[in-house]
């Protein structure tokens, strides 16, 4: 084993290295910061004080509310899916792609410009002379739960469709042959595959939702409804309590650590090992008769996909209605020329980041996936852990972190220094999750071939690996770009205000006058969105998501 | 030879844009409405730039109470010279935090005397009183019109105005602050069980003023707490008397907004004059028609003629910014304890 020992293998390790201090180094900070201003006792007060155990108990009930109904939408709005025409799958399943890597302040303002006590539906529903059910829901502390399910239920929901498609199709002629019911076939088809990405999209929607700025800032009702990452907003911009701030952070860290390990160490969406062998139409017909074997049961379940469908759409549909009418209404092209700036920000911010992490993510992989070729388990096990760090902590938490690091904040140098690095750690195990598989699968055995070839690693790198991950590579870019145009707490907490980004920009014109030029950007990040994660789907990387 | 003519060219624009930026450059901090492009900001910001060869660097933040929290964050590093936007909720903390330099502009004997409490610090430059505006054409889910609420007490106590006001979190807002400062000089010891009733009323607590207001004038609710003169702009600039403002006989909490100097300055003398400028009869009455809220000074010479047909309260209430001092956490903690049930 005289391969590898190359300087790719120690790169792979300083980038790793690099991208977990700048998640743990904050950490670090924020509680050498609490150590040395708070005493022990203090520390102690503050964790029980009510505030600190409301932030704590919201945060944990609205996360695993929002799991629970997750898990058991995703399941039933992903059967519903078999009942539909082909054009319709299509389209739901571009939306429900599409709603997991929308911006939470777009979902969250339209929630209100369509379902609000004045939204477009409400007013319908009034002129038909029906009530709003779901208006009372978006004033409650509720609504946090309501629009975190409709980020998270779409994307579950369609890749347990997708899941299901996998099941090689011998497997459903030979229960058709069976004669076998449709309990039996859920139980034995079905059930497998979806249960792990059930639970995986529980333990997922559960630690997204526990972080979530984006949509409370604008749907949060008061003391009522503050989560662990709002209150330490708080804490820093109104109250300038560090203390309390460095309190806040480490519990954030350590509630998320816990359950993004425990996620990690007892279950894992596994892919289906022998693949599809591609006979859909037999997939779709036999799924079809099985759930006609009892029609309540289908068109309960296309109901429900139907309705997800419809209340996935209406916030989308809302925020465009209100864009391009206030476009018809004014000059849109000023309008556009006022945003232009906060776009150079966000495109700022989101190139270098989603570069650094396409780089890092390649490098990383590159060298886990010859690790375990080469049977260094623990190893490649070391690696793994470097890269995936940034997953336990927050992005609010690092961001109050690197605002500890540079001794309370010059958010000019925050914003050229810091943010893409730190967006960069934040989207890097999305992107290894993306790239790895592809990389395992067109890779594992290559070494040797290289070395039978006779080619140098940089030669090979060039001529093989370029050609062949140009693609992956391109999916991890813009998967990356467009988690970090949408990401909100980070960026909220670190940039400079005479220079926002867009997601900022829009957070401010939503809390002013100006609802509908604050839809004016959410239209601009929705397209935006839409336009990235339709080229991702396109490419196919929606399997190895 | 190529290469010469790169760092030609280079140390060209270099100059031209250490040339260009000759002139000073005076940085504000404010509050989003202030600068907005319906705000007083870019019109005093033109007619100041005309005379003092500078530059005025607006940098807003949501209120009041942010600005505060702004400059806690920055400490002695901020870079704004001056800071326009504080209320008397924001101006009690001032002192605590040692960040103002004396304005050096002498008290006037202006129209806020009977309820303003005289700061050296602090310069006002306009002022109103808190009120909750009232949409004329909200609708009950039974489609009757809203009845006006006759009073404080009514407003609080019914429940046909059950989960129908919009108010703002007085951790961030300063206008939530102030409704708090409000019904403790109302209800006074019984000010926790206003807070409760409070509670059953309000529909959403918005961070800021603007969240709440825009909501409210999409109509989703009927009630919203502001200033009465919010409904002088709707009646001057949008032509309606819709939105009108309930004017109370328990009397209503006046707010003064003021405007002071940072120790940290490096332009003082060109931040003294832009104080001494907002205090023009000319600016003021900008400040008045586009900031919608009353002059300090005794002026009613082009003021917008909605001033004349909106009501002013009979009886004006405040507190001493001791006081404020003194109770804002505890009241503001009563308020956090009654909200979070």
């Amino acid at each position: 084993m005289t391969y590898w020992k190359s300087k790719h293998s120690v790169t792979s390790f300083v980038m790793a290295s690099i991208l977990a201090t700048i998640s743990l180094l904050p950490l670090i900070y924020s509680l050498k910061i609490l150590m040395a201003d708070t005493s022990a006792t203090e520390v102690v007060e503050r964790l029980y004080s009510g505030s600190v155990l409301n932030s704590l108990a919201f945060t944990i009930s609205q996360a695993f509310l929002t799991a629970v109904t997750v898990s058991i939408f995703g399941p039933l709005c992903a059967l519903g899916l078999f009942s539909f025409p082909k054009s319709y799958r299509k389209f739901s399943l571009t939306l429900r792609i599409a709603s997991f890597c929308m911006p939470s302040i777009v979902v969250a303002s339209g929630l209100i410009l369509a379902w609000g006590r004045a939204g477009f539906f409400s007013k319908a529903l009034l002129y038909l002379g029906f009530s709003n059910p779901i208006s009372d829901i978006i004033y409650s502390p509720y609504a946090i739960v309501f629009a975190n399910a409709l980020m998270s239920i779409p994307f579950c929901s369609g890749i347990i469709f997708k899941r299901i498609l996998e099941i090689p199709s011998a497997q459903y002629k030979s229960a058709s042959m069976l004669g076998l019911g449709s309990v039996p076939v859920f139980k034995t088809l079905l059930w497998p595959v979806i249960k792990p990405v059930a639970v995986y999209f529980a333990g997922l929607s559960f630690l997204l939702s526990m972080g979530s700025f984006g949509a409370l800032s604008i749907l949060g009702t008061g003391p009522q409804s503050e989560t662990l990452e709002l209150a330490l907003y708080r804490a820093v911009y109104y109250d300038g309590d560090w203390s309390q701030a460095g309190v806040l952070s480490v519990i954030h860290t350590l509630l998320c650590g816990f359950f993004a390990l425990l996620m990690i160490t007892s279950h894992s969406a596994a892919p289906i090992k022998n693949g599809t062998n591609g006979d859909l139409s037999f997939q779709f017909s036999f799924i079809g008769k099985t759930l006609k074997h009892s029609r309540i049961l289908a068109v309960m379940l296309a109901g429900f996909s139907i309705v997800l469908d419809f209340l996935t759409l209406s916030p989308l549909a809302a925020v465009c209605a209100e864009a391009l009418g206030f476009a018809w209404q004014e000059n849109i092209g000023e309008r556009l020329l006022g945003i232009e700036s906060a776009a150079v920000t966000s495109l700022g911010f989101m190139l270098p980041a989603a570069l650094i992490t396409t780089v890092a993510a390649w490098i990383i992989v590159r060298a886990y996936c010859r690790y375990l070729y080469e049977k260094r388990y623990r190893t490649a096990a070391g690696l793994q852990l470097l890269a995936l760090t940034s997953i336990i902590i927050p992005p609010m938490a690092l961001a109050f972190g690197i605002m500890v690091v540079q001794s309370r904040a010059d958010l000019a140098i925050s914003q050229a220094f810091f943010i893409s690095p730190a967006l960069a750690a934040i989207t890097l195990p999305f992107a290894i999750s993306v790239l790895l598989p592809t990389y395992e699968s067109r890779f594992s055995g290559t070494n040797q071939s290289r070395l039978i070839l006779g080619l140098t690693e940089w030669t090979f790198i060039k001529k093989v690996e370029w050609t062949t991950l140009r693609t992956p590579l391109a999916m991890v870019f813009s998967i990356s770009a467009a988690l970090c145009l949408n990401e909100t707490s980070l960026v909220t907490m670190l940039s400079d205000p005479s220079t926002p980004a867009l997601t900022t920009t829009m957070m401010r014109l939503m809390n002013q006058y100006r609802f509908n030029e604050s839809a004016v950007i959410a239209f601009t990040l929705m397209f935006a969105t839409i336009v990235i994660v339709y080229y991702f789907y396109k490419s196919e990387g929606l399997d190895h998501a | 030879m190529l290469k010469i003519k790169y760092l030609t060219l280079t140390l060209l624009l270099v100059s031209s844009q250490s040339f260009a930026t000759t002139s000073k450059e005076l940085v504000i901090y404010t509050n989003d409405s202030f600068v907005s492009e319906w705000g007083p900001g870019p019109t005093l910001k033109k007619n100041f730039e005309r005379d003092c060869n500078c530059k005025i660097k607006w940098i807003a933040a949501a209120d009041g109470a942010a600005i505060l929290a702004r400059l806690k964050i920055d400490g002695l590093r901020s870079k704004a010279d001056v800071v326009l936007g504080l209320d008397d909720s924001t101006a009690a903390a001032v002192d605590s935090l040692g960040f103002f330099a004396e304005s050096g502009i002498p008290k006037m004997s202006n129209a806020i005397e009977k309820f303003h409490h005289h700061s050296p610090k602090l310069v006002p430059y306009d002022f109103g009183f808190y009120s909750f505006m009232f949409d004329t054409e909200a609708r009950q889910k039974d489609g009757k019109l809203f009845r006006r609420p006759t009073s404080l007490d009514d407003l609080l106590t019914s429940d046909e105005f059950s989960k129908s006001i919009l108010i703002q979190d007085p951790r961030s807002s300063a206008t939530g602050l102030g409704l708090l400062f409000w019904l403790k000089s109302v209800y006074g010891d019984t000010y926790e069980k206003a807070l409760s009733k409070l509670r059953q009323q309000a529909l959403k607590v918005g961070k800021g003023w603007s969240e709440s207001y825009s909501l409210f004038t999409k109509g989703e609710a009927p009630f919203v707490l502001s200033y009465s003169t919010s409904e002088a702009y709707h009646r001057e600039v949008e032509k309606t008397s819709r939105f009108q403002a309930l004017i109370f006989p328990e009397g209503h909490y006046a707010v003064v907004e003021s405007a002071g100097i940072l120790k940290t300055s490096k332009n003082k003398t060109l931040a003294k004059s832009f104080l001494e400028f907002l205090l023009q009869e000319k600016s003021q009455q900008i400040i008045a028609s586009m900031n919608w809220m009353y002059p300090v000074i005794a002026t009613t010479k082009n003021l917008p003629a909605a001033f004349s047909i909106i009501q002013k309260p009979n009886k004006i209430l405040s507190l001493a910014p001791s006081i404020i001092e003194k109770n804002r956490r505890t009241w503001t903690e009563q308020w956090e304890n009654t909200f979070r049930k």
